[in-house]
């Protein structure tokens, strides 16, 4: 429980550092964004100076921190220039959608990946293993963009696959089922982008991590005393190699976040990637912000699940 | 003879890793005092975890003891600064037990050896190479060394090395820490007969380094020193002349020690001093 | 130092030969990146034939002039009347070598017409220059800010490592943080601080500085285990006790045993800045028209008629892959060279 309460602990700290950074970012930035801002005639001179009031742009730097920090905790991440309209709305609706894309994407990747690995290291050296370990070289020497743009072009050519976008336009009036294979089909494009791109370090990991743990001790042991081999290897290989495979899940979190900006963006997925692209070059400041900050919190948050898992499968951890 | 080097009162703990158990903190040296001379040769013997190497180490200011003093020519070295205390450092100098580690991975046997010079002298590289060669004669090393990775020595060689280079500042203590303690029996004779005469061979009296042998090997220590203090948890339990420890030791550990050494008979030759 | 084996050798062979290609790009390069033909946008890939319509063998390759279809504004085909053979060593547009040369010799040209081997651009500039020029800047940037992040990382991470203490915990605890939050998005967050409309080279050193900058905490991670480790040596005290400064120690005895952490961090991060600072110019936010980078040279395809009509604006992505085949078997062929030089000891 200690150990718990210490990661969770860890997990704020590391947040609460974060909003520094980027606090810190808003006040340095070159070039004072309300300067700016007079420049743009879509914003009048009354919210000018009523935003200005609300940032208290002349108060001290840890006066304006304090008020930024009470303010994200009502939910509340400032107001958008380019939509007129404060960021935090407009981010929750990006935010569940890469949320979306990037959960089935992790949990695609590991299934896929955890059986390939499994096999390779028990197969190691035959057929399987070199066709899985080949086919994993190929695909990691292809970069992502590369990737994404190839599996783009092969839906454009082929059609058998909606091009962009989560939903088919009027798909409002359809029945709940039609919409959801709706939403499906739009998924599977940027799904498989990340969930190939993932695939060849995901299961090198598992490959070695079980390849290590079936030469442990006391899986050796069990294979002696007659243990079947489909339960040594998920039950026992498996188990021990545990922890690294799940620190390598907190890592693929955030390698499958960061993939998704892109992704996102090529395939026109409504998720936070294009919507920060779009504010970055619009220079909407808060926007740029609440993003990065969302999606650090998505990735602290993704790795706290996983210390929670390495709690719940490493007994040693939770007699500390 | 002056006294070069004291150790005054030493105390010295290693924090205990537990945090609940505070009074397991392990005292390696418990109020240990000794006195160097100049010229002298001293054995500090003991079992494992006796606070020898410990008292080593603060002797050479490696370590800083928790409390108590380290005067060396009258000077405290546990008060002085970084600065002052790195013109007294090459005065006394350190051997280690295992030479694999003591040199750069990287080095050649030549640049082991010309380092102190590097960082004290200002020779130019012809000067330095000829220094190395007139030490290596001393210390019994073929001139050809010079060009070989240090680490591809033989462990005698690499041992001799280090002595070497300890050697090469001139200091007045030379501490042996263990360093006899990896060699194959005849190459510790070796090299025990080596030191024996850097310490009597060694040009005019000025230039004899005191040396202090660190060692679990009573026998060992008592070939080579006058002088042996006998350590346990910390404290030293006998000293006197090797004479006096060999022939009738007192302390139980002392007994203890010289039944396991090697060799034992009572019956003991020192060699015949200049 | 003892010659590497013979796996790292060909793989760095392979290497130099790439980067020595697109190094000497302007020579291979037939045509000006910059040049626009207005009359011919997104003209298809020439193809190279020895063998005319009649079916007589030419020992010279040439290539058929390309004319727009009857009744199309897009659509090619090759005029069989018109051959245009291909010539080498021409002389051709100026353009200076390694950025400092002038010169004006190519490796091959079109004689009477052009002759374009990967196509034409939405502004009829040749791909095949703008992929070697473009691979100049791409690759550069990412050489670059591999350096920025490898020194900055070694800097702060052997300091951290020998001096220990306070300086330590903070760095690390900031190396710590840099390294929770999602890599790319943080990158785009600080470029969207920077300025944006910039010149292309104003703009290279900014994505440059930014890339590295942001990449020291792994370096710096990695170097400070081995100062660490480094200091507690019997030649580090050794050292000391021969009166070496704490300057001394490290730029001689630590520094020196970074060397092979450095270089696989260089070989794993060259090629993910090169794939970032394509990221940024694909999106926009790098180097800026009309300066080719492997990156802006896609983001055409972000539009549906290109991406669905003109095959051969993929052609970048493609060039991008023998590179990172390199650098990665450059890694593990340098894993499998530490592993071997571990068992030898």
């Amino acid at each position: 429980m200690r150990y718990l309460l210490r990661r969770f602990l860890h997990a704020a700290l590391l947040l609460a550092g974060a909003s520094v950074l980027a606090f810190l970012f808003t006040s340095l930035a070159p070039g004072n964004y309300f300067d700016e801002m007079r420049l743009n005639p879509q914003i009048s001179s009354e919210t000018l100076a009523a935003l200005k009031a609300h940032y208290d742009i002349d108060k001290p730097l840890v006066v304006r921190y304090a008020a930024w920090l009470k303010s994200l905790a009502h939910g509340e991440m400032g107001y958008s220039f380019a939509y007129n309209a404060p960021v935090s709305p407009l981010l929750a609706v990006r935010a569940r959608n890469t949320l979306l894309l990037t959960v089935i994407s992790t949990l695609l990747a590991w299934c896929i990946a955890l059986p390939l690995g499994v096999w390779s290291a028990e197969y190691t050296g035959r057929l399987v293993d070199r066709v899985v370990t080949g086919a994993s070289a190929f695909l990691l020497v292809i970069p992502d963009i590369a990737l994404g743009l190839g599996l783009l072009i092969f839906a454009v050519k082929t059609r058998w696959l909606p091009t962009g976008g989560m939903v088919s336009v009027g798909s409002e009036g359809m029945p709940f089922s039609a919409r959801l294979w709706d939403l499906l089909l739009h998924m599977v494009l940027p799904v498989a982008i990340l969930v190939l791109g993932a695939q060849p370090i995901l299961v090198r990991h598992v490959r070695s991590a079980v390849a290590e743990a079936l030469e442990e001790g006391f899986v050796r042991a069990a294979a002696a005393h007659g243990i079947p081999r489909r339960r040594l290897l998920w039950h026992y290989a498996l188990r021990a190699a545990a922890n690294p495979l799940i620190s390598l899940f907190g890592f693929s979190i955030g390698a499958l976040l960061s993939g998704s900006l892109l992704v996102e963006v090529i395939t026109s997925w409504p998720g936070l990637g294009p919507f920060l692209l779009e504010a970055i070059l619009a220079r909407d400041l808060y926007v740029v912000i609440g993003g990065v900050l969302l999606s650090t919190v998505f990735l602290v948050g993704g790795n706290f699940i996983a210390d929670v898992l390495l709690f719940w499968a490493d007994p040693r951890i939770r007699t500390e | 003879m002056e006294v070069l080097l004291t150790a005054e009162n030493l105390v010295k703990e290693y924090p205990s890793r537990r945090l609940r158990a505070r009074d397991a903190a392990v005292r390696a040296l418990d109020g240990v005092s000794v006195e160097i001379q100049a010229g002298a040769r001293i054995g500090i013997v003991g079992v494992s975890g006796s606070g020898k190497s410990t008292l080593a180490l603060c002797l050479a200011c490696v370590e800083k003891p928790d409390s108590g003093a380290i005067r060396f020519l009258n000077r405290d070295l546990t008060q002085v600064d970084e600065s002052e205390l790195r013109e007294v450092r090459p005065q006394i100098q350190l051997v280690f037990q295992d030479s694999s580690s003591a040199f750069n991975p990287k080095f050649t046997a030549g640049e082991v050896l010309e380092e102190p010079w590097m960082l004290q002298r200002t020779w130019n590289a012809a000067e330095r190479r000829e220094r190395g060669a007139e030490l290596l004669v001393r210390i019994g090393l073929p001139g050809n060394i010079l060009d070989r990775m240090a680490l591809d020595l033989s462990g005698g060689q690499r041992q001799r090395l280090a002595i070497a280079r300890a050697l090469a500042l001139q200091p007045k203590v030379l501490i042996l820490d263990e360093a006899l303690s990896a060699l194959d029996y005849s190459v510790q004779a070796q090299i025990a007969n080596l030191l024996l005469d850097a310490s009597f061979k060694a040009a005019p009296a000025a230039e004899r380094p005191a040396i202090v042998l660190i060692s679990h090997d009573l026998v060992m220590a008592a070939r080579i020193s006058e002088e042996i203090v006998v350590m346990e948890s910390g404290r030293i339990v006998e000293r006197g002349s090797t004479e006096k420890i060999v022939r009738a030791p007192e302390h139980a550990t002392t007994r203890e020690l010289l039944a396991c050494s090697t060799g034992v008979s009572g019956k003991f030759n020192q060699r015949p001093a200049v | 130092m003892k010659s590497p084996p013979r796996k790292q050798r060909i793989v760095l062979l392979f290497l130099v030969l790439l980067h020595g290609i697109v190094l000497v790009g302007g020579f291979v390069a037939p045509y000006d990146p910059i040049r626009q033909d207005r009359e011919r946008p997104y003209a298809p890939p020439a193809r190279i034939h020895f063998v005319d319509g009649q079916g007589k063998f030419h020992p010279r390759p040439f290539v058929y002039a390309q004319r727009l279809r009857a009744g199309s504004f897009d659509q090619y085909e090759d005029d069989c009347a018109t051959s245009i053979p291909l010539k080498f060593f021409v002389s051709g547009a100026s353009y200076r070598l390694l950025g400092v040369i002038a010169a004006k010799g190519h490796l091959f040209g079109a004689d009477g017409g052009t002759a374009n081997l990967l196509g034409t651009d939405g502004y009829g500039r040749d791909l095949f220059s703008r992929i070697l020029y473009g691979g100049q800047i791409s690759l550069l940037a990412g050489l670059l800010a591999a350096s920025v992040s490898l020194l900055a990382g070694s800097i702060v991470g052997s300091v951290s490592g020998y001096f220990g203490g306070w300086t330590d915990s903070i760095a690390m605890r900031l190396a710590e943080l840099c390294l929770a939050l999602p890599w790319l998005y943080l990158l785009f967050g600080v470029r969207a601080f920077l300025p944006l409309l910039v010149s292309p080279v104003k703009a290279f050193l900014i994505v440059v500085i930014t890339i590295g900058v942001l990449g020291w905490a792994r370096p710096a991670r990695l170097v400070r285990g081995v100062a660490l480790s480094a200091k507690e040596r019997d030649f580090v005290r050794a050292a000391r006790g021969f009166g070496a400064s704490h300057a001394y120690v490290l730029r001689r005895h630590i520094l020196p045993q970074t060397k092979s952490v450095i270089l696989t961090q260089a070989a794993i991060l060259i090629p993910q800045y090169v794939l970032a600072e394509v990221t940024l110019s694909f999106l926009g936010l790098g180097i800026p028209e009309p300066a080719p980078s492997w990156g802006n040279l896609l983001s055409s395809l972000q539009q549906y008629s290109v991406l669905s009509s003109y095959w051969w604006m993929y052609l970048p992505a493609v060039a991008m892959v023998p590179f990172f085949f390199g650098y990665l078997a450059l890694s593990s062929a340098l894993q499998e060279g530490r592993r071997a030089a571990k068992m030898d000891l």
